[in-house]
């Protein structure tokens, strides 16, 4: 199930929310976790067991290595069987046919691959293994208590808001609010307006604006002027932004709504200066676990300095996979690398004195690697390279500026804090503030309804 | 009372979505809709097994989202808001000057998933080339083809600039000469001067993808030119006019403020039309005409080409003709060049643009056999036997793209 259905908005948010503030506090974890199970399993049930086994090795894993806490073997074993089996699920799922089909490729052979029908991949598990590794490393060291309440731990896991699209949210970040939170008017209002904007983002912006790079897609690279090509690629830009964001920001409202506080995942990453700032700005909740979770058990910058390299190697190799079993993911992360490598070297002290050049620069560097990221098809992305390095003349573009100029606009601003400095400003008028996202609100169930619309006309054709 | 005040957004969200909530579930299921004219899906039955394998899943999502309540309006809302935010287009159709609506044809290579009716894959349009091209080498007869133009590629004053459908004059083209290099006994017409020539009168629709009975009458007067015969004057005609027509186009891009269409037809009289249709589906038709069994098949037999009681619904277009019957014979005593003794005969291969043109025929042949490939239950080989004076084939540029697994029944 997806927030941005009728199905999440009109039946699954109603009844759970209703049941959820009905009953009393010791039973609110129990309707988290069985309403998260259901919203898992909707669509997908053949998937279930997974997620109960996933849950229950790591809960019983947790409770053995605080038993056995002075037997380091015991304990490094119970480790690892856990380990295995959440990283051996995502392994499985998500990079089978990826190793596969390069084995084929490499050695000649004819390995049968998963059937894309019957493996395809289990909702969140991207996101959800890397909350349970956390938690399980995080036991392991002895940085935090073992939860001994499998329905508080199950709830921890499946938690519906941020199963599908993070945040990545750390067993320590909500510990607290998982045995006490209080759930005020307040907060649900404050969550109910993030739950709106995250919903108008998804709905009014990334899908909107998706709607032109899917036409230039489908137009064929060859087929379309050089500036198309870029405009194509900067809808893709907003497209992946608006989207990741908006799902981010709905997780957080929901999150808010039912009482926990869960972290800020992006902050305006498109108005940074670098690539070193836009990595702090974007998918944060994904760069702080790759650097508490790979990058200083390797040992971090600690290290001798061909050791450090390797280090940052590593983890954007990993940061790349771990977006998409695909070379090019792997591209992706090793493209973020080098331009890394180069800032820290020396283009860093200039960028943070430029004042627009910055922008520019950075722009433009993003702009690259959501092409490469959004082809996996490699000839596909040589050709819109050559299209958008090469000069090919040609009208079209002005028809599609003039028909997304709105919404581009629109997409320009909200990559900016506009609509947060509106909010602290005019938006402190309550009235404007509710009808604006009343707005919102209703035009994004309108967009909604929209999609699903495809009439059939053509029998008098 | 104070807490309204104090989080108006949390209450009245959680009031909006409970109240929509509960509407929607006891709200009464619709069957069909007119104006999307498709069945609704039904509350699919619940078991353990098509939850498992997530069919219910799906089922349910479709069910959930097409009797939305309120449906028509939200769709409408979203036209206003893609207004408001200076939209051109809306599900494949463009908004072109003057409330002139117009598909946006586009052939690619490939279609994306979810890509609309508007985007047509080049290997269909190539498809429907070759079987026009067999069917012209299994004939030795002279036979007439003719696309006729969609209107953005007639009304150039009404198309947006850089408008990015296929170029239909240079398609066109390049299909009549591919075409008359495999039968040059082929004779091809193209309309789109004598349309061109009248751009800036009413000759399509507005908010339909058809062209006007005007539209289709300036492309009748080319085709009388082209084969030597006298086009009948419309103001010979008998004129009425039809309001308040909103046609497919507007089914798909429903702004508010579009003016509705006006449908022109002639009462042209005709011994006899008779033509197949499913009688049990339309339960009237048969006390309305005579059933007769004629030309081997079932045929309800009427004296008028229109159908009348369309004019009453949203899909009036489906007046002429009676829509689209697979078979269809019309006798008239209209022929203008009529020789005693002699029973002149066209047969017209077509798809809807042709309906509103068919009547007009009738005053230069004494009988057409009329022919949807997409309905037809007979053997194309069978009718070819007849003895026609001329065989037409007349699609619209966007059907005859998309249509090649139709067209395809031309060889059989």
């Amino acid at each position: 199930m997806v927030f941005s259905s009728l199905l999440f908005l009109f039946r699954f948010l109603p009844i759970t929310f209703l049941i959820y503030y009905l009953v009393p506090f010791k039973l609110k974890n129990t309707v988290l976790f069985l309403a998260s199970l259901f919203f898992y399993t909707w669509g997908e049930p053949k998937f279930f067991p997974i997620m109960l086994v996933s849950i229950g090795v790591n809960y019983i894993a947790g409770l053995l290595m605080e038993k056995y806490d002075d037997k380091p073997k015991i304990r490094r074993l119970c480790f690892w069987v856990a380990f295995a089996v959440t990283v051996g699920f995502l392994l499985f799922f998500k990079y089978t046919n990826f190793f596969l089909s390069n084995i084929n490729a490499l050695f000649g052979l004819g390995l049968p691959l998963l059937s894309a029908d019957e493996f395809h991949l289990p909702l969140g598990i991207s996101f959800y293994t890397f909350q349970i590794l956390a938690y399980t490393i995080d036991v392991y060291k002895r940085k935090i208590k073992v939860e001994h309440n499998l329905i508080d731990f199950g709830a921890f896991v499946v938690l519906f808001p941020q199963l599908i699209a993070g945040p990545i949210v750390l067993y320590s970040d909500i510990n607290k609010e998982l045995k006490n939170r209080k759930i005020l008017l307040e907060q649900v209002e404050e969550g109910v307006g993030l739950f709106i904007m995250g919903l108008g983002s998804k709905i009014l912006l990334a899908d909107t604006i998706g709607a032109l790079w899917t036409e230039v897609q489908m137009l064929g690279f060859s087929n379309v002027s050089t500036p198309l090509a870029w405009l194509g690629v900067l809808a893709y830009s907003f497209q992946i932004y608006f989207d990741f964001s908006g799902y981010s920001l709905m997780a957080i409202g929901l999150g808010r709504m039912l009482g926990f506080y869960f972290p800020r995942n992006f902050n305006y990453p498109y108005i940074s200066k670098s690539i070193t700032e836009f990595w702090r700005r974007w998918h944060i909740t994904l760069s702080s676990w790759f650097r508490e979770y790979v990058y200083i058990p390797l040992g971090g910058n600690r290290v001798k300095k061909s050791r450090h390299f390797f280090n940052l190697f590593v983890v954007w190799f990993l940061t790349g996979f771990w977006h998409g079993a695909n070379w090019n993911f792997i591209f992706w992360g090793l493209y973020f690398f080098i331009l890394l490598m180069i800032e820290k070297t020396f283009l860093l002290k200039y960028l943070e004195k430029s004042k627009i050049f910055s922008h520019l620069y950075l722009i433009f560097f993003v702009m690259i690697s959501w092409a490469i990221f959004a082809l996996s098809d490699l000839s596909m992305l040589g050709e819109l390279f050559s299209r958008m390095f090469s000069l090919a003349g040609g009208v079209d573009w002005l028809y599609y500026l003039r028909d997304y100029a709105g919404i581009l606009i629109l997409c320009i601003l909200a990559s900016t804090p506009f609509f947060k400095i509106a909010a602290d400003t005019i938006g402190k008028n309550k009235i404007v503030r509710t009808v604006f996202l009343a707005a919102v609100l209703l035009v994004s169930v309108a967009f909604m309804v929209d999609s699903t619309y495809s009439p059939f006309l053509y029998f008098n054709f | 009372m104070k807490n309204i005040l104090k989080y108006p957004i949390a209450l009245l969200f959680g009031a909006f979505v409970m109240v929509v909530f509960l509407v929607d579930v006891f709200n009464a299921d619709k069957a069909r809709s007119e104006f999307e004219n498709i069945q609704l899906a039904q509350k699919p039955s619940f078991s353990w097994s098509t939850f498992a394998d997530g069919s219910f899943g799906n089922a349910y999502v479709k069910y959930i989202n097409e009797q939305f309540i309120g449906r028509d309006d939200w769709i409408t809302l979203k036209a206003s808001a893609d207004m408001g935010l200076g939209r051109t287009e809306g599900h494949g159709i463009v908004y072109g000057k003057d409330h002139q609506l117009l598909e946006k044809l586009q052939v690619v290579d490939t279609r994306t998933p979810g890509a609309g009716t508007n985007v047509v894959e080049q290997k269909s349009m190539d498809r429907s080339v070759n079987v026009m091209k067999s069917f012209l080498s299994m004939y030795d007869k002279d036979i007439t083809f003719s696309l006729v133009p969609n209107a953005y590629a007639v009304l150039d004053d009404k198309v947006p600039y850089a408008f990015p459908g296929v170029n239909q004059q240079k398609e066109t083209e390049r299909i009549y000469s591919e075409l008359s290099q495999a039968d040059d006994r082929l004779t091809t017409i193209d309309f789109s001067d004598a349309l061109k020539e009248h751009a800036d009168e009413y000759i399509y629709y507005r908010t339909d993808h058809h062209w006007t009975t005007l539209g289709a009458y300036y492309a009748y007067v080319e085709y009388c030119h082209e084969k030597g015969l006298t086009p009948v004057e419309l103001s010979e005609l008998d004129k009425n006019e039809v309001s308040d027509f909103y046609g497919t186009f507007y089914s798909k891009a429903k702004r508010p403020g579009q003016p509705a269409d006006t449908i022109t037809w002639y009462d042209i009289p005709v011994d006899n039309f008779a033509f197949t249709a499913n009688l049990n589906q339309d339960k009237e038709l048969a006390q309305l005409g005579t059933v007769v069994e004629q030309d081997g098949m079932e045929l309800v037999s009427m004296n008028s080409l229109i159908d009348q009681r369309k004019f009453a619904v949203r899909d009036k277009y489906a007046a002429f003709t009676w829509g689209n019957p697979g078979y269809s014979r019309i006798k008239s005593s209209n022929n203008l060049n009529h020789e005693e003794g002699k029973t002149s005969k066209l047969l017209i291969f077509k798809d809807s643009y042709a309906n509103s043109m068919i009547p007009y025929l009738t005053y230069n042949y004494d009988e057409i056999v009329v022919v949807d490939l997409r309905y037809l239950s007979k053997s194309v080989k069978e009718l070819m036997q007849e003895n026609f004076d001329d065989v037409f084939v007349m699609y619209n540029f966007s059907t005859f793209l998309s249509e090649a697994s139709s067209l395809a029944r031309l060889k059989f």
